[in-house]
């Protein structure tokens, strides 16, 4: 079976830092995938190069068999990703949570479109995967770092993505909604047949779900486990 | 004249159409700047302005249409620029601030530009929009509509977070670009129409307004442009009413109903009906007409068509203005122009010409005159207006009274005869027939150290500068001498005609050696 996320020997530079000294990383369709390791060795970065936000300077990055360099399959691989970022929004743009998770439709309705009942259907229904249709007329920026977070997970769901990112997904939840949540995503992840990379610090979630687990450290890949 | 009646001039209906137009669209640029935090773009847009102005000055080419040019070509490369560059559109907004400032300086220098009329492209002037600037603020209005109509979901994704949009499969990048050059060329137009100073207002506190009282995007843009159109319309009835400048009346109502959407939100549909009660209510004010005659610009112009004969003078610019080229027309002046027969203009103001091509009296004489303050080249003047008024017999009266009147101020000055002067630019004529022998000019904008330099190693007796723009203390006290001011607009010290011109300025000149 192809892999559907593959990184070979990619290397990430800030300036004069480098943040991934020649990382390798590779993801099957089914897979749940764990990248785990100290802050700032290069985790975020690693997913943001996975969906063609970060471009390294080396290297070769392919989303479900296509190769990310090539600029015409950007836009058209990342409507395939879904990312959920750690951080919450700051800002007080005004725009309400279902708005909000519709917003996860747009690449693939297409430009100079507007989001048919079928988008609006798909985006209530992440709502409801995540639990937050009771909120769904808030203002995005009213709402917890927890909430928001939902938010962004109810968007990369609407997304329907064949590959989902997650950037420490329960950071801001409290114990409970932390295991609701990772319980979720495994639900999905599972129902789906999607291909998911996890970035976490809790050694709980990488022995529950992963069946493989990658350590980043000093900008290296470690593959330390692999369960078949 | 009645508000109604000053709509018939076309003027006054360019203005009304670019308010209408830039009401509604332009306040939508000012979401993309709330939004993406882009303040420091306008900044830097002024300056670029500017540095256009200072090239199409030297060039001599229409220095409005060579700021716009520049600003298009800026709001096209900053976005990519930034990326690229990875610093930030505010770092990089700010090293286009400070290197076209500097360049215009340097052209202004070497260009010999006098700065005050480099800098007028930033006073922008809504009553002097031509059909070809109402073209161009309709079509980018209509660009910016256009824009949030068929790509709404898309900047609703970028406004909101710019790396989430990329995230989700959207062209982030390109259409990004696209709203930072459309917000370049929004201020560019937007100078034109209001000045550079006050631009980010007009464009901002609409939509910063909106976005106190938004709950979704579609709101905030309705809202902008509601409030827009609000300030810009009863911004610009005020003005005529109240005899104020129409940029500044548009700003003080869009800062009213920030201040009322700050207050209490719920306010916000009585404070929409009060200001529309406001306006029809004002709408009954008028200025009464006044009697038909010759129009001057200036004070200048008008002491020369006193001196031909005029029987009335209506003096556009006020009396007290410190560079009376920089007046700003108002619609208050508007009634001045009704029925004249003769407009006297020099061609550096800013307004007259644009404002006798635009006025529907086509019966109005237009002259030019050369207004050097040389004694020659005044009678000259004098001749001219008289032979347009028909009063040359007038004139020769008052020529032979005024040559008497120079022939007694010069022999007063005979014991000047011969000093050393450090002159300033404009008021060489002056100096000159005062029968002081110049041995320095110094012209207007920034002293460079080379040229106090040279002035002091001159061993002027005297420095004379000149009032309206002062520039020249510092090599009178660097060179230890004496130091005066003259004029060239009546206007200083209760000077009216030419005759207390030359009286005044011989004054000054004793006075500066007393």
């Amino acid at each position: 079976m192809h892999h559907s996320v593959e990184l070979y020997d990619v290397y990430v530079k800030f300036g004069d830092l480098l943040v991934l000294d020649g990382v390798t990383v590779e993801a099957k369709p089914d897979e749940f995938v764990s990248l785990v390791g100290a802050n700032g060795s290069g985790k975020t970065t690693l997913l943001k190069v996975a969906n063609g936000m970060i471009r390294p300077f080396r290297g070769i990055v392919k989303v479900l068999g296509h190769e990310l360099s090539q600029k015409a399959n950007g836009n058209s691989l990342r409507k395939e990703v879904g990312f959920v970022p750690q951080r919450s929004i700051s800002n007080r743009f005004p725009i309400r949570v279902d708005e909000a998770v519709l917003m996860g439709r747009y690449g693939k309705i297409g430009l100079m479109r507007a989001p048919g009942q079928e988008d609006r259907d798909k985006a209530h229904e992440a709502l409801e995967i995540v639990g937050m249709t009771k909120l769904a007329q808030k203002l995005v920026h009213e709402l917890s770092g927890g909430e928001q977070q939902k938010v962004a997970l109810a968007r990369a769901l609407a997304q329907e993505p064949s590959v989902l990112l997650l950037d420490e997904p329960t950071t801001y939840l409290d114990s409970d909604s932390q295991s609701e949540i990772m319980e979720t995503i495994y639900t999905i992840h599972c129902k789906r047949g999607l291909t998911t990379l996890l970035v976490t610090h809790d050694p709980y979630w990488v022995e529950q779900y992963s069946s493989k687990v990658y350590l980043l450290k000093d900008g290296k890949s470690h593959l330390i486990r692999h369960k078949e | 004249m009645s508000w109604f009646e000053t709509l018939t001039f076309p003027f006054m209906q360019h203005a009304l159409i670019a308010v209408f137009f830039a009401g509604i669209a332009f306040p939508l640029v000012g979401v993309f700047i709330v939004s993406l935090n882009l303040v420091p773009l306008r900044f830097a847009m002024m300056h670029v302005a500017l540095l256009g102005g200072a090239v199409g000055l030297f060039l001599n080419v229409d220095p409005m249409f060579m700021g716009l040019l520049l600003c298009a070509f800026t709001a096209v490369a900053l976005g990519p620029l930034s990326e690229r560059t990875k610093i930030g559109l505010g770092t990089v907004s700010g090293y286009f601030m400070t290197l076209t400032l500097a360049l215009s300086f340097i052209i202004f220098y070497k260009g010999n530009i006098h700065v005050i009329q480099a800098f007028s492209i930033l006073w922008g002037n809504i009553f002097a929009l031509t059909v070809w600037d109402l073209t161009i603020v309709i079509l980018v209005s209509l660009s910016i509509l256009g824009l949030i109509f068929f790509f709404f979901k898309e900047i609703q994704a970028i406004l909101y977070d710019r790396e989430l949009a990329l995230a989700v499969g959207i062209p982030e990048k390109k259409l990004y670009y696209v709203i930072v050059f459309m917000l370049g060329l929004t201020i560019a137009v937007s100078m034109r129409m209001i000045g550079a100073l006050l631009v980010d207002a007009f464009v901002l506190l609409p939509a910063m307004a909106a976005n106190l009282v938004s709950r979704s995007l579609k709101q905030s843009f309705v809202l902008s442009s509601l409030f827009g159109l609000i300030s810009g319309m009863s911004g610009l009835y005020a003005s005529f009413v109240f005899d104020l400048p129409a940029s500044s009346c548009i700003i003080l109502v869009a800062a009213c109903i920030i201040a009322i959407c700050m207050i209490k939100r719920t306010l916000l549909a009585r404070v929409a009906a009060l200001l529309i009660v406001t306006c029809a209510l004002l709408m009954a004010g008028t200025v009464s007409a006044a009697e038909p005659v010759a129009v001057a610009s200036t004070s200048l112009t008008g002491a020369i068509a006193k001196a031909a004969g005029a029987r009335e003078v209506r003096i556009l610019t006020p009396a007290g203005i410190a560079h009376p080229p920089e007046y700003e027309l108002k619609p208050s002046d508007l009634p001045k122009l009704e029925g004249a027969q003769v407009v006297l203009y020099a061609g550096y103001e800013r307004m007259v010409s644009k404002l006798v091509e635009t006025g529907r009296n086509k019966q109005i004489l237009v002259v030019q005159l050369n207004t050097e303050t040389s004694p020659e080249n005044l009678i000259s003047q004098v001749r001219k207006v008289a032979a347009a008024l028909k009063t040359e017999v007038q004139a020769a009266a008052w020529e032979k009274e005024f040559q008497g009147k120079l022939a007694a101020l010069r022999a007063s000055l005979a014991p000047l005869s011969a000093k050393r002067a450090a002159v300033h630019w404009h008021a060489q004529p002056f100096a000159r027939w005062a029968g002081l022998s110049v041995v320095q000019v110094v012209r207007p904008g920034e002293l460079t150290p080379k040229v106090i330099a040279d002035a002091i190693a001159q061993k002027p007796d005297v420095v004379v500068d000149i009032l309206h723009s002062p520039v020249a203390k510092t090599i009178a006290d660097n060179a230890q001498c004496k130091y005066g001011q003259v004029i060239n607009f009546p206007g200083a010290g209760n000077t009216v005609t030419l005759d207390d011109l030359f009286e005044y300025n011989t004054k000054e000149l004793l006075k500066a050696f007393r």
